[in-house]
This record gives C-alpha cells, sequence and structure tokens, in this order.
C-alpha cells in the first residue's frame, strides 16, 4: 500500500472519532434517565420556576414535588451528587437562558473549608456534553477544549458509568421524576471529616462564591439553603462572608442522629418536615419577588 | 510536561516534523534544544543537573586528572544521592539515576584519545524519549547513532507508531487498571486477607511489566521515526525458567551496566557470591534508600542462590522450573511494591479465611450472572472494602491480560500499519487515565 494512501486511511480514523463520539454522547443522554447525566440534559432543556441545585445535599433534603403541590408553582431538583460549588457548570448554563427564575442553591458550607477538596472528575460529569452549545463559553478550560475537538479523546475519557450507559445499563437508585432520591438509613458516622475541631474557611473559595452569585443574580432570583448537619455548627461566620441577602440557614434544624443518614443526609421523613418549613419560608420570598 | 498527555503528544509530533525540514547538520542540534525544552519543562533544578552532568562527564572523561575515574564516580553517585536521600515530595529525581549511569557507562568506556563531539555527547545523555526512565544506553550504541541523524524513512513511521501505541496500550488499558486493585491492597494491608495478597501481588507482577514496557515501548516507538534504535529493555521476563534468564531478560539494560561495570570487574578476582551481593546491593539502593527495597534486594539475592545452586542442578521439566521461577520473582515483589518495611510484618500476620474469598467469588458471579449491564459501574468489594475498581474496568483487565496472554504473538506479527489501527482503536475504546505517572519515574 503506498505511504500517502495509509496516510490518509489514518486521518480518516482519527476524524472517525467525531461522528462516533457525537453518536455515543448521545446513547449516554437517551439511555441515561434517572442519571446525573440526565438531569444535566434535562436542564439545558427544560426550565421550571423553581429549581434547586447542588450536590446530594440538595436531592435529599428537599422534596421538589411537594414543592410543587405546596407553592403551586413548577419545581425540580437538579442536585448532582458529590459535586462542587464551582462545579455545577449546568447551574451557570441554566441562568444564562432563562429570566426571572427562582434558582435555590443548597450550600454545604463544608465544602468552603481550607482543606476540603472535589471528590469528583467534573469532566467525566459534563464529557457527554461537551459540544453542546450551551457550555461553550462556560466549559473553556484545556482539558474541555481538547475534549471538544478531538472526539477520540473524548471516547478515551469514558469511564465505566458512560459504558454503562452506551450498553443500555440502568441506575440503580434512579432519581425520581422530581429530580429526588428518597431511602431509610440508620445513622452511619461515616463523613466523620465533616465534624473537624476548627472551622476554617478559604477566603479564595468565597470570594469565587460571591462572583457566582453576583453572575447568577442578573437574570434570576437567588435564594441560598444551608442544609441540615450533625455537627452543631450555625456556620454564622461563613454567612456573613456571603453576599446574599436571601439565605435560610436550616444548619440546627434537626440535632438527632436518628434524622440522619451520616452527618449531612437526611432521612426521607426528615426531608419532608424539612420541606415544609422551606416552603413557608419561602412564601417570604414569594412576596418579595412573585 | 507529562509524558502522558496530549502536550506530550502534540510536542513529539511539532519536533519530528522539524526535524525532517532541517538540513542534516542541523538534525542534532535540534534534537539537542528539543531534549533539554522537554527536561527544562519537567523541573528548572533538574534540568541544571542534566547540564552539569552533561559538561562534567564529558570534560573528566577527556581530562589528564590521575584519579578521573573515581572522580567521575563519587560526583557522579553525590550527584545521583543528593536526590534520593533528599525527603522532598515536589521534587521526583525524574531521569536522574539513568542519565547518571549513563554518564558514568562513557567514563568508564571512553578516554582522551577518542574524538567525540560535545553535541553528540549531549545529545546521548539528554535524549528525550529514553531521557526519563531509559533504556539506559551505551554510547557505542546511542551515541553512534545521533552522530549520523538521517531523515525520517517512510519505513519507520508505522513501525515506530505501532511501537508507541503498544506502550500505550499497555500502560493505559492495562497497568492503570491493575494499579487500582494493587493501590486498594498495598495502602490498607490490614482490611484484606491473604487470598487477596496473593491476587493484587499477581496483578503487581502484571502492572509493572505493562508499566515499565509501556514506556519503553513508546520510547523505542519515537525514537524509531527518527531512525534511532533503542536497546530492548524486555524480552518476555516471565516465560523464564530460571532466575539468571528472568535478570537477562527484565530491565536488560540496567542489568547490562551492573554486569559490566560492576559484576565482571568484581568477578575478576573474588568468587561469584561476592560479586552478586555486591550488585544486588547497588541495585536495590539504585531503586530507593528504603529498608524494604534492601529486603527487595536480600530476597532476590537468596532466590538467585537458591536457584543457581539448587533448581539448576536438579533435571525438572521446564514447566516445573517455569513454575518455580515464577513463584520466586512473583513473591520478590511483595518487598519491592510495599510503602515502607513495616507493611511486611503486616503481610506476614494476614491469614487465609475462605469465606471472604468465596464471597467475593459469589458477588462476580451475580453481577456476571444477573445483573451484568446495570453493575457495570459499581465498585467491586472484597470483604467489604472498596477495591476502587468498577466492575466494568475489573473484566476488561481480566480479559485484556488474558488476550495478550494468549494473542500477543499473533498481534506482534501483524503489519506494523494494520497493527497500528488495531492498537489505536483499543486504547481509544478501552484505554483508562487516571493520571497515574508510570512507576519507573521515581527512580
Amino acid at each position: 500500500m503506498r505511504f500517502r494512501f495509509k496516510i490518509l486511511i489514518i486521518v480518516l480514523i482519527l476524524y472517525s472519532g467525531n461522528p462516533l463520539r457525537d453518536y455515543l454522547n448521545k446513547k449516554i443522554k437517551d439511555n441515561s434517565f434517572g442519571s446525573n447525566f440526565f438531569k444535566i440534559e434535562k436542564s439545558l432543556k427544560d426550565s421550571t420556576e423553581i429549581s434547586f441545585w447542588g450536590n446530594s445535599t440538595s436531592f435529599m433534603s428537599f422534596d421538589a414535588e411537594v414543592i410543587q403541590t405546596k407553592l403551586k408553582k413548577s419545581c425540580f431538583n437538579y442536585g448532582l451528587e458529590g459535586i462542587y460549588f464551582d462545579e455545577i457548570f449546568h447551574l451557570y448554563a441554566f441562568s444564562k437562558r432563562h429570566k426571572n427564575k427562582h434558582i435555590v442553591w443548597v450550600i454545604n458550607p463544608f465544602e468552603f473549608l481550607k482543606n476540603q477538596k472535589s471528590k469528583i472528575n467534573s469532566t467525566d460529569l459534563f464529557l457527554p456534553f461537551s459540544r453542546q452549545h450551551q457550555f461553550d463559553d462556560i466549559l473553556s478550560t484545556n482539558e474541555f477544549k481538547k475534549i471538544k475537538y478531538f472526539g477520540w479523546n473524548n471516547i478515551f475519557k469514558f469511564n465505566a458509568e458512560h459504558w454503562k450507559f452506551i450498553f443500555g445499563g440502568k441506575n440503580k437508585v434512579p432519581f425520581n421524576e422530581f429530580g429526588n432520591v428518597k431511602f431509610q438509613k440508620d445513622f452511619n458516622n461515616i463523613n466523620e471529616f465533616y465534624a473537624p475541631e476548627k472551622m476554617i474557611f478559604s477566603q479564595k473559595k468565597i470570594t469565587v462564591l460571591n462572583d457566582i452569585i453576583i453572575k447568577l443574580k442578573t437574570n434570576n432570583k437567588l435564594t441560598l439553603v444551608i442544609p441540615p448537619n450533625l455537627s452543631f455548627q450555625n456556620f454564622n461566620s461563613f454567612i456573613k462572608e456571603v453576599n446574599c441577602d436571601n439565605i435560610f440557614n436550616y444548619s440546627n434544624f434537626f440535632t438527632n442522629s436518628a434524622s440522619f443518614q451520616d452527618h449531612i443526609h437526611i432521612n426521607p421523613n426528615e426531608m419532608k418536615i424539612l420541606t415544609y418549613k422551606f416552603c413557608e419560608d419561602f412564601k417570604r420570598t414569594l412576596l418579595r419577588f412573585p | 510536561m507529562d509524558i502522558i498527555s496530549i502536550n506530550y503528544l502534540l510536542f513529539v509530533l511539532g519536533v519530528l516534523i522539524v526535524y525532517q525540514s532541517l538540513p542534516p547538520k542541523a538534525k542534532k542540534f535540534w534534537i539537542l534544544l528539543a531534549s533539554l525544552t522537554f527536561y527544562g519543562s519537567i523541573s528548572f533544578t533538574l534540568f541544571l543537573t542534566l547540564i552539569f552532568s552533561i559538561f562534567f562527564n564529558f570534560w573528566i572523561t577527556f581530562s589528564r586528572l590521575k584519579y578521573k575515574t573515581w572522580i567521575a564516580v563519587i560526583i557522579n553517585i553525590l550527584i545521583l544521592f543528593s536526590f534520593k536521600f533528599e525527603d522532598s515530595s515536589f521534587l521526583l529525581p525524574i531521569g536522574v539515576s539513568f542519565f547518571t549511569f549513563q554518564g558514568l557507562s562513557f567514563v568508564f568506556d571512553y578516554s582522551k584519545k577518542q574524538k567525540i563531539q560535545l553535541i553528540d555527547f549531549a545529545n546521548y545523555m539528554s535524549f528525550f524519549p529514553q531521557l526519563i526512565a531509559g533504556p539506559i544506553e551505551s554510547f557505542n550504541h546511542l551515541g553512534a547513532q545521533m552522530n549520523n541523524l538521517a531523515p525520517i524513512q517512510k519505513k519507520n513511521v508505522f513501525s515506530g507508531m505501532s511501537l508507541m501505541l503498544k506502550g500505550l496500550v499497555f500502560k493505559f488499558v492495562i497497568a492503570n487498571r491493575c494499579g487500582l486493585i494493587v493501590s486498594s491492597f498495598y495502602d490498607e494491608i490490614t482490611s484484606y486477607d491473604g487470598w487477596f495478597l496473593l491476587f493484587a501481588n499477581l496483578l503487581f507482577t502484571f502492572q509493572i511489566l505493562f508499566d515499565f514496557s509501556g514506556y519503553c515501548f513508546i520510547a523505542m516507538g519515537i525514537a524509531k521515526i527518527l531512525g534511532i534504535s533503542l536497546s530492548k529493555n524486555f524480552t518476555s521476563p516471565y516465560r523464564s525458567t530460571s532466575l539468571s534468564d528472568f535478570w537477562k531478560k527484565w530491565h536488560t539494560t540496567l542489568h547490562k551496566w551492573f554486569k559490566s561495570y560492576v559484576f565482571i570487574p568484581i568477578v575478576s578476582y573474588y568468587p561469584f557470591w561476592v560479586a552478586a551481593v555486591i550488585v544486588f546491593f547497588l541495585s536495590s539502593i539504585w531503586h530507593g534508600i528504603e529498608t524494604h527495597f534492601l529486603i527487595w534486594g536480600l530476597i532476590c539475592l537468596l532466590f538467585l542462590f537458591f536457584d543457581k545452586y539448587l533448581i539448576q542442578k536438579i533435571k525438572l521439566p521446564k514447566l516445573v522450573k517455569w513454575i518455580i521461577t515464577f513463584s520466586m520473582i512473583y513473591l520478590s515483589w511483595i518487598p519491592f511494591r510495599v510503602s515502607k518495611s513495616g507493611d511486611i510484618t503486616n503481610i506476614l500476620k494476614l491469614n487465609f479465611k475462605l469465606d471472604n474469598l468465596i464471597q467475593f467469588l459469589a458477588d462476580h458471579t451475580y453481577v456476571l450472572k444477573q445483573d451484568f449491564m446495570n453493575n457495570l459501574s459499581s465498585i467491586c468489594q472484597y470483604n467489604n472494602t472498596s477495591l476502587n475498581i468498577t466492575y466494568f474496568d475489573f473484566y476488561i483487565l481480566t480479559v485484556g491480560i488474558l488476550m495478550w496472554c494468549l494473542f500477543s504473538k499473533k498481534i506482534n506479527r501483524l503489519n506494523p500499519f494494520y497493527k497500528s489501527i488495531f492498537l489505536f482503536l483499543v486504547l481509544g475504546l478501552l484505554g483508562y487515565d487516571n493520571s497515574t505517572p508510570f512507576i519507573y519515574f521515581q527512580f
């Protein structure tokens, strides 16, 4: 075979990564009902009057179905497991696309401690959306740029979770149609790091948070929520530093370990009680910003 | 610059394109510039060390000093150990031990009578594909080729590319996945039992082979495209039927170095065992000054004597000899892999409970038979402890190792062009990148 012909075949194989990537990304989005990918996809297409954002403390603390019934406004919980405050790229995209929506961001203050780092790989999470135009300015890190232009790099980075959905597998504990997960569990003291002796918050992280808050408030109505925790912290010093006038602090709402699954996740019954309380409090916000 | 990154691939591509367009005389200057840029991008301190090593070794080789060989040995060892002894987590001595050994071999082999250009020597010391982790070359082999750099030949392009892809497949498809289970075990030894030790150490036996040979294939592939042939560091070492055979086939260039410059000079005056003790002692401290490396060296030495003076004297079927040899190699990797010597005591305390093993096998049987698709991304567990590997990656790893053992000869016989395509697709679809550096970068 002539050398030039061989090179042409290699170039074609390299290029074939792009349509293959698009096909596989579509498969992931189509098959991933009830997963993190499903929530990201939904956030790019749909909209609700009230939307919840954050990590697992969001979808395990606030029941969107109850809120929708009580407040008579459409509601969905877009919280993603393990995600950090500066990785919620789909929230940034959502807030850019919509105007005058109620964004309720559940903030876990422990993320702002100096030594805390994200435990997930956000690239994995947003990989199937690397070509989504809504993320054009948001996913601008070098990592995503390389993935965007070279399809094989996107495919190479697929992990077991991506392949599971490509092959038609399903989520074991899927989110319900409102984005929540409800399951009862006895208290297990696994998240010991959520009870540090000294709470030293990172000023750098708080500055980043404040910058994000300004962007989110430009088009939409923002409410920050501090979820319950079992460390008996009220986070007043943290709240003082955050530039948002609408903060609901539920950090000490439950104090009995029987209400918790671990230091920061509550059980379904407590989720219901907390959601009712939230609805009461949120009515004031609705009066201010209907 | 990380060697396992798109940046490095683009760097190599850029170097090759510019190299091809340059006139013959400029090629060696370009390769030197590329090598120094690459090393400088890793660390400026290491870059200065390399520059010093180049000038010092070149100068002393052709100087008229009386004890120049001894001075060279002392200075090079000082350079090496100043990095090895320094308890610094931010500056790994990446490449130092490799270029130091190359510098020493030059000092030992050459004298003031030979005419050698500094640029050729500098290229020999710093050639970027093999600078980080070898193969350790002699000037006679690599330096001579660097002196006659020719334009890239078409026939070398696909041969080199297939070698590079083979190395990447070794690293990303097999070694990285082995590393997940191996690290789970060795990071928390007391959470597991003896059965899991046997399993995790078997995986480490494969990990270190695929990881290190993977790097060597990448280095050989880049060099091959440039028309330079690097020495082979691995020749199916685990198929050896004696330990002396294994050491000829494992990290061949390091053992050749020890043989030429330590073993042969000593064995001319002293008995075999004295030379062997010194070689294994030096080899241990070359890997690191920690006690567990010394224990590793000692175990290797004892196994070597056992094999040489007992096993090889008995007439045994080849298969039995292979099993004995492989078992000795396999056991010797335990003290090599542990993070501290105290872990060896923990390993000796492990018990062999059948229940845990049966549960582990039952879990896998359930997943394979009942709920394969939905469990692909679930994390494998052993004795309720996470192994940090998903079922999907676990099965890719198992099938990958089996396939390589069964079909490696057939794949190697493929035309380089088809082999490149095959390996590229395997890498693209089954690669696993968890940003783990090559094991031998730490040495």
